[in-house]
């Protein structure tokens, strides 16, 4: 699509403008208002990453690396107890329709990146490797939505291809709101910059919160606590079907370490 | 409540997952049971026994122990240990593994070994049974050492040694366990090739060792030597062992199959 | 720390062990190049798009398109940009930052390759007044080596993969339908005073126009260590050669280049192995870019 400055739809549901649900409940790709989008990944992608995956939600694709625990790129970041974790978060030049420039400092990113650091620093049992560094490095190749959400997912498989141990398996969701309901994993055609969106990331056996953002202000009449359950529901959909990717994916490889008889 | 330490059917540990089934970070594996009897005296040597030792993969909360990586749930009963085993590619030194090691700076008393993990290991020049001041052996840059970490922990750099408990063989006659590689040629491959290698009689070996004679020393570093009468058959073996890390099982019973039949 | 230290503490004597029995170390023999597999269209966001992975080395290729006015010296011609990323994910060794030299170089090396055979007129919508911007990026996500030739396999299955929607430009405003997208450009005014006034253009939603590229290079690298050649170099292999040796071909098999940027020289008989190894393989490469 051509991007250079597009005439905006009229947003919002009644009379001119896009339906985002359906009469009969359904959203404009079919879903219904609970339902997150496919998901299909893979563990070991790179060959010369610790540990990666390549994951995909809908029509939203990421890549993700991890490098580490391996020795501090300067001397100034080394921590004597402890890993130190560092973010970058890259979406490439040809992700969205709107054309962005692909330099990593932009600020969105540099918050992305921000939030995946914190999130994944609760996690990591830093101080099982002092005086290292744990790189995890993103770049999403599409963006139609939740791109955010799907490289904390791939992060934490990356994590887990990587061997580096952790005190639990963190899973992300974001949850939008349009023609008054709550829809889980938004698609780009669903979030606007004006369209409250909550991003949340959990700890998926302890059920804590890893890290919670909630972008522009819930309309009124609408509870925090309704926009987080949603985001739990779909964070445990998610949920399922990455610890089915890492068992199949484990399973692999017992089975072909030569631990079966050839 | 049972003491517990890292580095003892099991005691004083009620398994929540069944032995061998897989587990995810933060998953329950099992949970640590108080062993002392109810009129609370317990002998020094049930105490001992009670102790429950947690290896890689598993950490401690409270009294659940829970997995920290994505792997097989294993246990030896012998040493009271659990452990969950994955697949990765850095190792993370423990003691008591047996590791090759390459020399990469050189000290007068000692030399720093690079054992594919974040930090090195040192491994003193007199660590070699037998040698002394005047009598040791001269280690230079680039040469592989079959070691054996005598201490690991997180803080320090890793320290390595060649003395074989037990064993009187000195380093000299080339006759002890460990010391330097020399010849042949070694390979990387990932942790879990290297501990699948260490079974006895294993599949990958064995099939390699029946056509072709040879001698090799597996770290479980992740490092592989090999050595043959031929260096062409060195350089066959090390190609069949790094693919065993990326082929299925049949493909490579295929390949290795071709490939002798190429050889000799 | 790099996997293979050994490798790095003694790493011509780690090669030459296994190239003194025609073999190298990932099992090939010094004549086989690495499989190439090409996928494209895969980005949807992308008006055009190539994955391409060559034995591990692997590298993503994207064409964002714009509408924007020409430049004043060529109100017919449109506009490509290059660049090349080599992303901190594809080696230990690359740092995140500035661009490396090494990036800088490829991204030089590509466009000088790729420019000559984009057709710039046809990027043209209304010479003096709209023309397509075209944006390629090809992004290294895994360095196994031979960098050179992934990258301008992967630029140009990308460039070949695009796809343009028509575009019009019209009077005022419409009514945006199921096939059609409002594109509002917005000119400078060269007095830079006053309103800023657009163009409004429509253009499909669906993508036919192709940029027609007739003609392409297609690339074969060898490396020279000691005395022999080797075909489609891995990362250590390209450490340690001697010297590098790049063919350009067109589609038709011609040769229409030879690029090797200093080293050791190569001798006339090892010059015509890798000539000979190089139109052999041409064909191969060949179907395999016409394939997507």
């Amino acid at each position: 699509m051509p991007p250079a400055t597009k005439r905006s739809r009229s947003r919002g549901g009644g009379a001119g403008g896009l339906e985002y649900i359906s009469l009969d409940g359904l959203r404009i790709d079919g879903r219904r208002p609970t339902e997150v989008r496919k998901i299909r990944c893979s563990l070991g992608a790179l060959s010369r990453a610790d540990g990666s995956a390549y994951y995909e939600q809908g029509n939203t694709r990421v890549l993700v690396a991890v490098y580490g625990p391996r020795e501090p790129h300067s001397r100034a970041s080394i921590q004597h107890d402890r890993a130190v974790v560092k973010c970058e978060f890259s979406t490439a030049m040809f992700a969205s329709p709107v054309y962005r420039r692909t330099w990593k400092g932009d600020r969105k990113s540099t918050a992305a990146a921000l939030v995946m650091q914190k999130a994944f620093e609760g996690v990591i049992l830093t101080a099982s490797y002092p005086k290292s560094q744990i790189d995890i490095y993103v770049q999403v190749l599409q963006n139609d939505g939740g791109a955010l959400v799907a490289a904390i997912n791939a992060a934490s498989l990356a994590l887990v291809n990587a061997g580096v141990a952790m005190s639990d398996f963190v899973v992300a969701c974001s949850v939008g709101f349009v023609d008054d309901t709550f829809v889980v994993d938004p698609s780009s055609l669903e979030s606007a910059s004006d369209r409250p969106e909550l991003t949340l990331a959990v700890l998926s056996h302890s059920a804590k919160i890893a890290s919670c953002q909630l972008d522009s202000k819930l309309p009124d009449g609408e509870s925090f606590e309704r926009a987080l359950e949603f985001a739990t529901s779909g964070a445990n959909q998610i949920f399922k079907v990455l610890e089915y990717e890492v068992r199949k994916y484990s399973l692999n490889l017992l089975d072909s370490r030569g631990l079966v008889a050839l | 409540m049972p003491k517990v330490e890292n580095g003892a059917a099991p005691v004083g540990l009620q398994f929540g997952k069944e032995m061998g089934t897989l587990a995810l970070p933060g998953e329950e594996i099992g949970k640590l049971v108080d062993t002392t009897p109810p009129h609370g005296l317990q002998s020094p040597q049930d105490q001992k026994r009670a102790v429950v030792r947690l290896g890689s993969g598993v950490t401690q909360r409270g009294s659940s122990l829970l997995s920290s990586k994505a792997g097989k749930v294993c246990f030896d009963g012998r040493r009271n240990k659990t452990w969950v085993e994955n697949n990765q590619k850095r190792y993370v030194p423990a003691l008591e593994d047996m590791v090759i090691g390459v020399v990469e700076e050189r000290h007068s008393e000692d030399v720093r070994l690079d054992i594919n993990g974040t930090d090195t290991a040192t491994l003193s020049s007199l660590a070699f049974e037998g040698a002394t001041k005047k009598n040791r052996p001269h280690l230079d840059i680039g040469s592989l050492i079959y070691c054996r970490i005598t201490r690991a922990s997180k803080n320090m750099e890793a320290e390595a040694s060649c003395i074989e408990p037990g064993s009187n063989k000195s380093w000299v006659g080339g006759e002890a366990l460990y010391g330097e590689l020399k010849g042949g040629n070694v390979i990387q491959v990932s942790l879990g090739l290297a501990r699948s290698l260490l079974v006895p009689n294993g599949p990958v070996l064995t099939t390699l060792g029946a056509k072709i004679p040879f001698q090799s020393a597996v770290g479980v570093n992740g490092r592989v030597w090999i050595q043959s009468s031929s260096t062409e058959h060195t350089v066959l073996l090390s190609i069949a062992i790094a693919k065993a890390d990326t082929m299925p099982a049949d493909e490579w019973k295929a390949f290795v199959k071709k490939m002798l039949e190429q050889a000799t | 720390m790099d996997q293979e230290v050994f490798q790095k503490v003694h790493p011509r004597e780690y090669l030459a062990r296994f190239l003194n029995k025609d073999v190298r170390p990932d099992g090939r023999s010094l004549t086989k190049a690495r499989r190439v597999n090409i996928t494209v269209s895969s980005i949807a966001t992308a008006v055009g798009s190539a994955m391409l992975k060559m034995g591990k080395t692997t590298a993503v290729a994207g064409v964002h398109a714009t509408l924007v006015q020409p430049a004043p010296g060529a109100p017919d011609q449109g506009i490509l940009d290059v660049a090349v990323e080599l992303l901190p994910m594809a080696s230990p060794n690359y740092k995140s930052g500035r661009s490396s030299e090494e990036a800088i170089c490829l991204t030089e090396y590509l466009r000088s390759l790729i420019s000559p055979h984009i057709n710039m007129s046809k990027l043209c919508v209304e010479a003096g007044l709209l023309v397509w911007q075209l944006r390629l990026t090809v992004y290294c996500v895994d360095n196994d080596g031979n960098l050179e030739d992934a990258i301008l396999l992967a630029g140009v299955a990308a460039m070949r993969n695009v796809l343009l929607p028509s575009v019009r430009i019209i009077g005022e405003e419409v009514d945006e339908g199921r096939d059609a997208q409002m594109v509002e450009v917005k000119t400078e005014n060269e007095e830079g005073e006053g309103e800023a006034e657009s163009i409004i253009a429509v253009a499909t939603v669906e993508r036919t126009n192709s940029l027609e590229i007739d003609t392409y290079p297609l690339p074969i690298s060898f490396i020279l260590f000691d005395g022999k050649v080797l075909i489609d170099p891995s990362v250590a292999e390209e450490s340690v050669c001697d010297s590098r040796i790049t063919f350009l071909f067109r589609p038709t098999g011609e040769l229409r280049g030879v690029l090797k940027p200093g080293g050791k020289n190569v001798p006339e008989n090892l010059y015509q192995s890798c000539l000979t190894m190089a139109k052999e393989r041409i064909p191969k490469l060949q179907a395999k870019l016409e394939a997507t």
